[in-house]
């Protein structure tokens, strides 16, 4: 168990050296990067405009529920915007992308390598991290932070909808409020959290996709070891971003 | 132009080569006979770097292998052709960007010429009117020719062929053989695994067997014939493995 641990961590930090590397200097496939950008990005909005609607419902109506037993529904708009830009958001969305995204190029990656045409790219004097790893990586990074953005919106939208239908508050005064609790801090809390996120998607996705070494079976196995690894990289993750950023909002 | 001297490769406990050596010189063509499973393809993808020998030196061009980075294997590569025994295509591209592949990437011809170089290569291998369609939508003959001029048409000066004529019809048998012929003509450097003895009898000029973990015969297509007790006489006929 520990074992496996450990090679991960190595593979992955190699992995995120060599796109170091790849990035210093040499070709970059732009249009590779587009259509990633393509795939990861546009085709996942339905899922994340879906997710964060639901999920921003159902919690204005739980908060709803639960504050008006102490009178405190007029509290609802600055909790719900508070743990949709600082939490909520950012961990279903990134949660959502793992699910789908990672799946996907787990299991993209490590078919190409089960037929040989990962050794193909290289026999063709090509490089595999240009060609598949960093158009897939630089498309996490730029698409989940927009996509955190995006459902953030959804989700306090879909509170409001609840908040002016089910709790009888006044769309006007839920709308200032959110706006009014919201500080610059809490975006960019949200943003790094995103950040970090996208990354916690793409490297083991590719990693475990490149590193698929039997038939069938083995994209079976690292398909889901890549979806099962990125949601707990964020879940821990998010805790100690949370920690993290507490302490230094503390200092400024 | 090839040498391979002392090489062996395990995976995990299993040694597949023990103690490989041999040598090719400039416009020779080697073929590599063997039976399955005896490694044939692990030797090929080491030459090009693909895999790593456990001990021993595989030099091309004067050059270590092993001692090269990526970076260096990437332009070596340029001149040296790996076929694929299953043909290796890019699933996601249709068989002209398959072809175009390596041309965008490590030439400067306009698109114009690129596409010209694709339609006269194809039409070598009696696929011209395929362009369009996707690896998926290809017999497995078929895969294996569009693998094969994928590697051709580069140029390369040297081409390791991976049973490149396995479960063709006679005919593209045929024309695959005039087609190596033509290349060794004009001076490319080559290794042949095969299967298919009238071809490899034709177009070699040497023959190495292969056989648990060491080239345990070599001899020129004339020596085969005058040596009927040879081992690859019985190899071929079946009578030892
Ligand atoms: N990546 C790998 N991991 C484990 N074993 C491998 C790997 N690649 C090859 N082998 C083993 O090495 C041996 C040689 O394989 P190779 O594909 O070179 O055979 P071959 O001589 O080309 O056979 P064929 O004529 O059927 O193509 C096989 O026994 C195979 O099981
Ligand atoms: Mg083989």
């Amino acid at each position: 168990m520990t074992g496996t641990l450990w090679i991960f961590l190595g593979g992955v930090t190699l992995l995120t050296l060599q796109i170091a590397r790849d990035l210093r200097s040499g070709p970059f496939y732009f249009d590779l990067f587009v259509e990633q950008l393509y795939q990861v990005g546009i085709k996942s909005i339905p899922l994340v405009f879906l997710t964060a609607l639901s999920i921003g419902m159902v919690m204005s109506l739980q908060f709803g529920l639960g504050l008006e037993k102490f009178g405190g529904k007029l509290y609802v708009p600055k909790l719900m915007a508070a743990t949709i830009i600082r939490e909520i958001g950012p961990v279903f969305t990134s949660l959502m992308m793992a699910a789908r995204v990672g799946a996907g190029f787990a299991s993209e990656i490590g078919s190409m390598v089960v037929t040989q045409q990962v050794d193909a790219i290289r026999a063709l004097g090509t490089s595999p991290t240009r060609k598949i790893v960093l158009p897939r990586v630089l498309a996490c990074l730029v698409a989940v932070p927009i996509l955190v953005a995006f459902a953030n919106i959804i989700g306090m939208a879909g509170g409001l909808l609840i908040g002016s239908i089910e709790l009888g508050l006044d769309p006007n005064y839920y709308l200032l409020n959110t706006l009014s609790t919201l500080r610059m801090s809490d975006y960019f809390t949200g943003f790094f959290k995103a950040v970090f996120f996208s990354l916690f998607i793409s490297l083991p996705s590719c990693y475990y996709g490149l590193n698929v070494t039997t038939g069938a079976t083995g994209v079976g196995l690292s398909t889901t070891r890549a979806v099962v690894t990125s949601s707990i990289l964020i879940l821990i993750g998010d805790f100690f971003l949370s920690k993290l950023f507490w302490i230094i909002q503390k200092w400024g | 132009m090839i040498n391979v001297s002392h090489f062996s490769k395990s995976f995990g406990n299993k040694q597949v080569h023990k103690n490989i050596n041999f040598h090719v010189k400039k416009g020779e063509c080697l073929g590599l006979i063997g039976g399955s499973g005896t490694g044939k393809s692990v030797l090929l993808r080491s030459i090009i770097g693909l895999e790593s020998p456990d001990s021993g030196t595989i030099t091309v061009n004067d050059q270590n292998i092993n001692a090269l980075s990526e970076k260096e294997l990437i332009q070596l590569r340029q001149n040296v052709s790996y076929v694929f025994q299953g043909g290796a295509l890019f699933d996601s591209l249709n068989v002209f960007d398959n072809l175009a592949y390596a041309l965008k990437e490590h030439t400067t011809l306009s698109a114009p010429e690129i596409e010209q170089k694709i339609h006269s290569t194809l039409k070598q291998f009696g696929l011209a009117n395929s362009t369009e369609l996707m690896p998926s939508q290809l017999s497995g003959g078929m895969q294996k020719r569009i693998g094969l001029a994928r590697a051709m048409i580069m140029n390369p000066s040297i081409l390791l062929y991976d049973e490149p004529t396995a479960g063709l019809d006679p005919f593209n048998t045929k024309k695959i053989k005039e087609l190596i012929l033509n290349l060794k003509q004009t001076g490319v450097t080559s290794i042949l695994v095969t299967h298919d003895m009238p071809v490899a009898l034709d177009v070699c000029d040497r023959l190495a067997l292969l056989m648990q973990g060491e080239i345990v015969e070599e001899m020129s297509p004339q020596e085969f014939h005058q040596s009927p007790q040879a081992l690859m006489h019985h190899f071929i006929h079946g009578e030892t493995f």
